[in-house]
């Protein structure tokens, strides 16, 4: 079985969490929080923190298990086998909701004639290829792609700031209902940050596993916080509150107002950079489903799986679902995303617990 | 039943394999027409018998194979020794008394002296171009160390050339090759095994690495992937190569080819492990990953910052050889709002009259691009710098003026071409241009989506090949931020590089000890 490293762990954490809600959520949180949007943003990960913990404090509990085997063991084999197939069909509804909106903003802004089954397949089909080969060479993808995308990340919000046209008083008031709106919008966002859930995945292939709780902040609030609230705020800065309601992808938009010489469209250079977080995203989801689906039917391997998985996320991403009914799917399947990395985590835990399932007893 | 049928007619798998095991009697006329037997229609060996001593005591022969061994080598020091020596009468009474097998060893001044008895080693040792010398009475027969010399003279290779640094390359002699790194590593760590390789050809293929710095399990696994090849012959170190690597399906080298001694010293002392291979001029450098394809000896020999950024030339220079013909290609069919109005008109109203879509005319001059590459490599020197010459300007020229391509396809292609010869490595220049048209298809389909998509495809496949365990992306991935910032990112100054590469696993990290710094510290 190959292992991963701390930073192979950071990286895959933070590309998997990084994808297209990343540049949808200052909308999100502008809907509910206003002006205070940007502070909504810091709570999303201030009451992500339980979330992670629960996560890994299960996984510490069973280091070298897979989860598919300590669920069994923990709720019996029916429940357990049953558990893990529904985490299977979690992440592959995540990846169609994923692609499906991928494919309407590629359509919008880069090749409009095209049909979008055509872009989704041919990701699917690269990312199956990878997926094939195992966690190490999707550990040493993500570590490269990490730094393209923290550097599309970084130079975006350099040219903006050096663009100029930053409004601070897009920021004001300042909690004008009171703190309870920003904390509302937060704690409604944290279904959005999908991916959560992986780490339970990735923790049995961890080498150093006394690192693990340091790679999770790493990636949780050293990479993905900074992300996601620099976004945040400078969207807000530059946009404007009215205008973030008003736009579905707004990290898009502020791209279109920055001019550099002798390139006129820089959305499209940072969609096509984004693409690669998307891919990531694409690929650990569905090496996630494969596992957890081998797990669950008592499959040696996620190879034979892997091809079924890509046709029925195909399938499910060629429905054509317009964006008004995607951002409604999206919310609610952010309800689905709290069970799965809440309340499952939560209930795994208490029940191991209680009947001394794993840790040092165990 | 095909055994069987093998056994009855006498067909055998290898050469002489039914002698194998066959030892020299001492009878000299039965010895010989064994070996006689076994090296009919070998016109290429001779057979010189000899009578020595002053009263024809002893009777001899002197098997030789003609155009291996060095003549004026076994006339002066084997056969003259012997024959002129030994018959005067003050010599042999000195001599005479002595076994005959110490009474050779007397009489032939050399160094490299050794007995063999099993007669298809003695036809092995005859085809390295050592000396077969056979003497009644003795049940085994001298081999005298006299191969000749290779056939050329040591020279700068003529695909590696290095502005700065030694201008000695590696020569088909297996001896003279390992010399070459004997004399830069004037140390016992430096250990030279040799491995017998090739059935018929029983080449020698030696394996260099420095104990006490190397990675044990790797010289492990090398010796043992070289010990499991059969074959026929080993014609190149390229053969090799293919038989050993990890993944022989890749485009991708996994281990690292070079015809430079200064190469392959640095290398096992990084903690490598190097193959020379008889009657091949290149050298196998082992594990091989992606960022060493890109490191030329020079950079170690120039100043730190200059080499940094030839280096970072070098990646780029590659980048854009990858990419510039699909970049074109996405920007101007799918999206020409990228670039400034001025900018995409002016490319516009160039190709008005080429009647092809871009990616069309695209891989056309791709096409014309490798023809010309390949023909240039085939014909004689003077034609082919013609040719070179002729492509690029006349067919160019006159493609342009046919409006069958664009001037600013030109362009775009001699820019790909120039880029592309940045890649000191001609295997990964080979692999890189292997994929161009993929990236060109991708962008054509899809536009930069798809170039983006092609990219990935590619990084997707790098990151699954690993050479002898080590992955092919170290140090990117696994990172190791300082192996990054030494020897990869830039080429760091000498004085920060006093450890070897971790990803290697070397048993010595420490190299360097720079006394004057730690002293000023």
């Amino acid at each position: 079985m190959e292992s991963i490293t701390p930073h192979q762990f950071y990286a895959l954490l933070v590309v998997a969490i990084l994808e297209l809600g990343t540049i949808r959520i200052p909308r999100a949180l502008a809907e509910a929080a206003g002006a205070d949007a940007w502070l909504s943003a810091i709570a999303v990960f201030v009451f992500l923190t339980p979330v992670v913990l629960i996560n890994l404090v299960l996984a510490r509990r069973f280091p070298d298990e897979y989860f598919p085997s300590y669920s069994k063991r923990i709720l019996g084999s029916f429940l357990g086998g049953a558990l893990s197939f529904l985490y299977a069909g979690y992440w592959a509804v995540w990846m169609s909701l994923v692609l499906i909106e991928f494919g309407h903003i590629v359509r919008v802004v880069l090749l409009e004639k095209t049909p979008s089954e055509l872009v989704v397949l041919y990701m699917l089909l690269v990312g199956l290829y990878l997926a094939r080969q195992g966690l190490g060479p999707i550990a040493r993808s993500a570590e490269i792609l990490l730094l393209v995308v923290i550097l599309v990340v970084v130079f975006s919000l350099t040219l903006t700031v050096a663009a100029g046209g930053l409004e601070f008083t897009s920021f004001l008031p300042f909690l004008a209902d009171g703190p309870l709106p920003p904390l509302k919008a937060g704690l409604r966002a944290v279904g959005e940050v999908q991916g959560v859930a992986l780490l339970l995945v990735l923790y049995p292939f961890l080498r150093r596993k006394a690192q693990a709780l340091r790679a999770t902040v790493a990636a949780m609030w050293g990479t993905v916080a900074v992300i996601v609230v620099g976004l945040a705020v400078v969207t807000q800065a530059a946009l404007g509150v009215s205008e973030l309601i008003n736009t579905v992808w707004p990290v898009l938009s502020l791209e279109r107002v920055v001019k550099i010489p002798f390139l006129e469209r820089l959305d499209i250079v940072f969609l096509m950079f984004w693409a690669t977080a998307v891919f990531t995203t694409v690929v650990i989801a569905l090496y996630g489903s494969a596992h957890m689906l081998a797990g669950a039917l008592g499959f040696k391997t996620h190879q034979v799986l892997l091809f079924p998985l890509l046709v029925v996320t195909f399938l499910m991403s060629s429905a054509e679902i317009p964006q008004a009914t995607l951002e409604v799917l999206g919310q609610a399947f952010g309800f689905v995303t709290l069970a799965f990395t809440v309340f499952f985590p939560g209930l795994l835990l208490l029940v191991a617990a209680l009947r001394g399932v794993g840790g040092v007893r165990g | 039943m095909l055994r069987f049928l093998k056994k009855v007619l006498g067909i055998s798998r290898g050469a002489g394999s039914s002698e194998e095991g066959q030892r020299l009697t001492g009878d000299l006329d039965r010895d010989v027409r064994t070996l006689r037997g076994l090296l009919e229609n070998c016109a290429d060996v001779v057979f010189r018998p000899l009578v020595l001593g002053p009263r024809r005591e002893f009777r001899a022969m002197v098997i030789t194979a003609e155009g291996l061994v060095d003549k004026d080598l076994i006339d002066d020091h084997v056969i003259r020794p012997l024959v002129v020596e030994l018959a005067k009468e003050d010599v042999w009474r000195r001599v005479k008394g002595a076994p005959p097998r110490e009474l050779i060893t007397m009489a032939i001044p050399f160094v490299d002296v050794k007995t063999e008895a099993v007669v298809s080693q003695v036809i092995t040792q005859l085809f390295k171009g050592n000396g077969v010398l056979l003497v009644n009475g003795v049940d085994s027969a001298f081999i005298v160390g006299t191969p000749g010399q290779g056939l050329r003279s040591i020279d700068e290779p003529k695909v590696e050339t290095a502005i700065r640094g030694p201008h000695d390359g590696f020569i088909e002699n297996l001896r003279q090759n390992v010399s070459l790194v004997r004399r830069r590593i004037r140390h016992p760590s430096l250990k030279v095994e040799l491995i017998s390789v090739g059935e018929r050809s029983q080449q020698d293929v030696a394996v260099l690495y420095v104990d006490g710095v190397v990675d044990p399990k790797l010289v492990e696994e090398v010796r043992s992937r070289l010990k499991c090849i059969t074959i026929d012959a080993i014609l190149d170190a390229g053969y090799i190569e293919q038989l050993i690597e990890d993944d022989w399906l890749s485009p991708f080298p996994q281990l690292l080819m070079t015809e430079r001694p200064d190469k392959v010293t640095s290398a096992i002392l990084e903690g490598r492990v190097a193959v020379l291979v008889d009657h091949s001029p290149g050298a196998l450098i082992i594990p091989g990953t992606l960022d060493s394809f890109f490191h030329a000896p020079e950079d170690h020999y120039s100043r730190w910052f200059a080499s940094s950024v030839i280096r970072s030339v070098r990646f780029i220079g590659t980048f854009l050889a990858l990419v510039t013909p699909g970049v074109y290609v996405a920007v101007t069919s799918f999206h020409p709002d990228l670039v400034s109005s001025s900018l995409i008109l002016s490319v516009a109203a160039t190709r008005e009259r080429v009647p092809f879509p871009a990616v069309v005319e695209a891989f056309f001059m791709l096409a014309t691009l490798e023809l010309l590459r390949e023909a240039g490599i085939r014909l004689p020197a003077p034609i082919g710098q013609t040719i070179g010459i002729v492509g690029a300007l006349v067919i160019g020229q006159a493609a342009v003026a046919a409006g069958i391509v664009s001037s600013i396809m030109v362009v775009i292609i001699a820019f790909t071409a120039i880029s592309s010869f940045t890649m000191p490595s001609y295997e990964m220049g080979l692999a890189f241009r292997f994929f161009a048209p993929w990236v060109l298809i991708s962008a054509g389909i899809l536009g930069l989506y798809g170039l983006v998509m092609a990219m990935l495809f590619i990084l997707t496949h790098l990151s699954s090949l690993k050479s002898f365990g080590v992955s092919y992306l170290a140090p990117w991935a696994p990172r190791r931020t300082g192996a990054l910032l030494r020897d990869t990112l830039v080429r760091s100054p000498l004085v920060y590089q006093s450890s070897r590469p971790g990803f290697l696993k070397p048993q010595d990290r420490r190299r360097m000890v720079d006394e004057r710094r730690d002293s000023q510290e």
